[in-house]
């Protein structure tokens, strides 16, 4: 269960503060799917990012797993961060000079208990199912954007997490590596994930169960599909 | 996946940063350990340099004093023989004796008791040397018919406040007999003849040979049986002795100074060439003494100026190193930090990623510091290598050369040495640990909004 109460957060910006979240609320249990869809600069990154437990809203709370993240001390929020979300970017933020297995594993430094074994087996697995088994000893320089993102989404699936946030997984990525990209997310929800997906893509937002439509801060429609 | 495997990747990525950091450490150490066994291998070549001028000097003066000692052994020797030749040449005789009669006869008349040369002996007499009580007395021999200085002695008595000297005569063992050159001549006497005087028996024990002197015509006999011989029980008729070859001084001396001890005698002087020889012998003596006395002046000079040049050399070295060595250190330790803080702002993006997926920020900390503490161990060995190379190439063309395995061993500089490895690290950690600290405290949320 992932859900944010009256949310806001502004920030300074040069002209004045900039009301990015304005109140927000959202409850999203376990097998949803949420696209949120809006103009660039509606804050849709800002709540992305607050309700991952990286940006610290200006009210309101933020509960994952029934704990109020924000509550938590800084390292228990970055492990409790570590096990229970996983995050994709678009522009992949993988590590430059691991090869793809190390960036995959790279989540597993975040768990203490992690048995190492059980965690590479499943590295190497997430790695073939995304189909980077040749590529798993390069570099991200030496990889095409889209192994770049599927190597994202294998790091961010490693942990096994409740939820999945996503900033614009496909906004770098053709057709084919985008459908891959959004049949592991649909895939992770149905198995009993929470995926947040934020996207300016009309495709990738059909696939989402509801698209949330932000304009300045504010969740102003809520678009259910089938 | 470790975190030391993370260190070794992002070494392997960005190799110049940590060339540049492993260079910084290395000149930092090279510098400190290379000053460190300078200033040790100074410290070494001094006492090096120094023992060596010592033993040359010592051994300069050695051979010196052995010339010296040579000389005066020498000379000794020739006095004594010359000595023996001439015979004693200070004559003390009771002040009523007629000179006269001395010349004329060779005999005497005036008595003094023979306690007197005891006095002397006991006294702190220094002009005179080797003292011989005697009775002499011109007689005719009647057994043999032949006119002769009839001389009782009973041999040198010992001065007190002086080292026993070798005697320059020995004593007349009783019921013995040595004989001048004319008289065992004229009477044909040989060694181990017996003879009769006056009644008594006596054994020739020694035969002089040719003097020149009256001494040819002179008998020797024990005192006492030559006072009993004479009617002369416990009186002498002078105390022969010899002038002291190592006082320049004369006549007038030597009276003055037995007069004050023996008051009611006369002191005649004989032979005085011995004296002008033993003047000119005292003279080179004295010459050889003052040339010792130079050699181990200048051998001093040599050795202070030595000392003084060496410690003038090691003072500028250690202000050189004193000013040298900290401004390095800082310099490197303001690189170190440099390099740091340019690899945290290159790692903005990883490190965002990193935390926030869920590392914390200490394990940030320790990627960072891991390296840090990597570059510090693998400059503080080079440093150290770097160090004692500048150590061998330095003091290549010293004129004394100190073994570097020595300089190392000496304790200051193994113990920098080991410091220098083990601070390395150290420092290089601590200057990385303010880039370190803002990299972990870096905000992710602000490198992953960009998306
Ligand atoms: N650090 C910041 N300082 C000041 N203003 C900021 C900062 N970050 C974001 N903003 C502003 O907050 C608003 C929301 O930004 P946000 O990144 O959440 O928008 P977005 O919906 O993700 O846009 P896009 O679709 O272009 O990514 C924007 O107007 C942006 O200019
Ligand atoms: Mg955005």
């Amino acid at each position: 269960m992932l859900s944010l109460t009256n949310v806001s957060k502004s920030y300074n910006g040069a002209s004045g503060p900039v009301q990015a979240v304005d109140n927000v609320s959202l409850e999203l249990g376990p097998g949803s799917f949420i696209g949120i869809q809006g103009p660039s600069g509606c804050g849709k990154s800002t709540l992305l990012l607050a309700a991952g437990g990286l940006m610290r809203p200006d009210s309101g709370s933020v509960r994952i797993a029934d704990e109020e993240i924000y509550a938590l001390p800084p390292d228990r929020r970055a492990e409790f961060r570590g096990k229970t979300i996983g995050f994709v970017f678009q522009q992949f933020h993988l590590v430059p000079y691991l090869s793809v297995l190390d960036n995959v594993l790279a989540a597993a430094l975040a768990v203490k208990s992690a048995d190492s074994e059980k965690v590479r087996e499943r590295a190497r697995q997430l790695v073939d199912r995304f189909g980077l088994s040749s590529r798993r000893h390069h570099v991200p320089a030496a990889l095409s954007t889209g192994e770049r993102q599927r190597t994202a989404l294998a790091r961010a699936l490693l942990n096994e997490p409740q939820c999945l946030l996503a900033d614009e997984p496909t906004g770098n990525l053709d057709r084919e590596n985008s459908r891959v990209v959004l049949d592991a997310l649909a895939e992770f929800a149905a198995a009993g994930g929470i995926v947040l997906l934020v996207t300016h893509d009309e495709q990738a937002a059909q696939r989402a169960e509801t698209v949330l439509v932000m304009r300045n801060g504010r969740i102003i429609r809520e678009t259910p599909h089938g | 996946m470790s975190v030391w495997r993370m260190v070794f990747r992002e070494i392997g990525h960005r190799k110049l940063n940590f060339c540049l950091g492993v260079l910084a450490v290395t000149a930092a150490i090279a510098c400190i350990v290379g000053a460190q066994s300078l200033l040790q291998a100074d410290k070494l070549i001094t006492r090096e340099v120094l023992s060596a001028r010592q033993s040359e000097v010592e051994a300069a003066i050695e051979a010196k004093e052995a010339d010296v000692e040579r000389a005066g052994a020498a000379l000794q020797e020739v006095m004594r023989k010359q000595m023996l030749g001439l015979g004693f040449n200070v004559l003390i005789l009771p002040e009523g004796q007629d000179l006269a009669e001395l010349h004329l006869s060779g005999g005497l008349s005036a008595t003094m008791p023979e306690e007197y040369v005891t006095r002397l002996a006991d006294s702190n007499i220094v002009t005179v040397n080797h003292l011989l009580p005697s009775v002499t007395r011109r007689i005719h021999w009647d057994e043999k018919d032949l006119d002769v200085i009839l001389v009782g002695t009973r041999g040198e008595v010992p001065i007190m406040h002086r080292a026993l000297k070798k005697p320059l005569l020995d004593a007349v063992a009783p019921g013995n007999m040595v004989v001048g050159y004319e008289v065992h001549k004229k009477l044909n006497l040989s060694e181990g003849d017996t003879v009769t005087l006056r009644g008594r028996e006596f054994t020739i024990s020694t035969r002089h040979p040719q003097r020149g002197s009256e001494d040819d015509a002179t008998i020797w006999i024990d005192l006492r049986q030559a006072q009993e011989l004479l009617g002369l029980e416990n009186l002498i008729h002078a105390i022969l002795a010899l002038e002291c070859d190592c006082a320049g001084d004369r006549i007038s001396v030597i009276r003055q100074e037995i007069a004050g001890i023996l008051p009611g005698t006369q002191v005649i002087e004989r032979y005085s060439q011995a004296l002008t020889r033993a003047e000119s012998r005292d003279a080179a003596k004295r010459a050889a003494d003052e040339a010792l006395a130079r050699e181990q002046a200048a051998g001093e000079e040599l050795l202070t100026r030595e000392t003084r040049s060496r410690a003038d050399l090691e003072n500028r070295h250690a202000q050189l190193a004193s000013v040298l060595v900290p401004v390095v250190v800082a310099a490197c330790a303001l690189m170190i930090g440099l390099l740091s803080y340019v690899n945290a702002r290159q790692r903005r993006e990883e490190i965002g990623i990193l935390r926030a997926i869920g590392l914390q920020a200490r394990q940030i900390m320790i990627v960072f510091l891991s390296k840090a503490v990597l570059i510090g161990l693998v400059g503080g060995v080079m440093g150290a290598l770097a160090g004692l190379a500048v150590l061998a190439v330095v003091h290549q063309d010293e004129v004394v050369t100190v073994p570097a395995a020595e300089v190392v061993r000496s304790s200051s500089v193994s113990t920098m040495l080991l410091l220098a490895v083990a601070l390395a690290p150290l420092l290089a950690g601590l200057a990385s640990w303010i880039p370190g600290v803002l990299a972990a405290r870096q905000d992710p949320a602000v490198v992953l909004q960009g998306d």
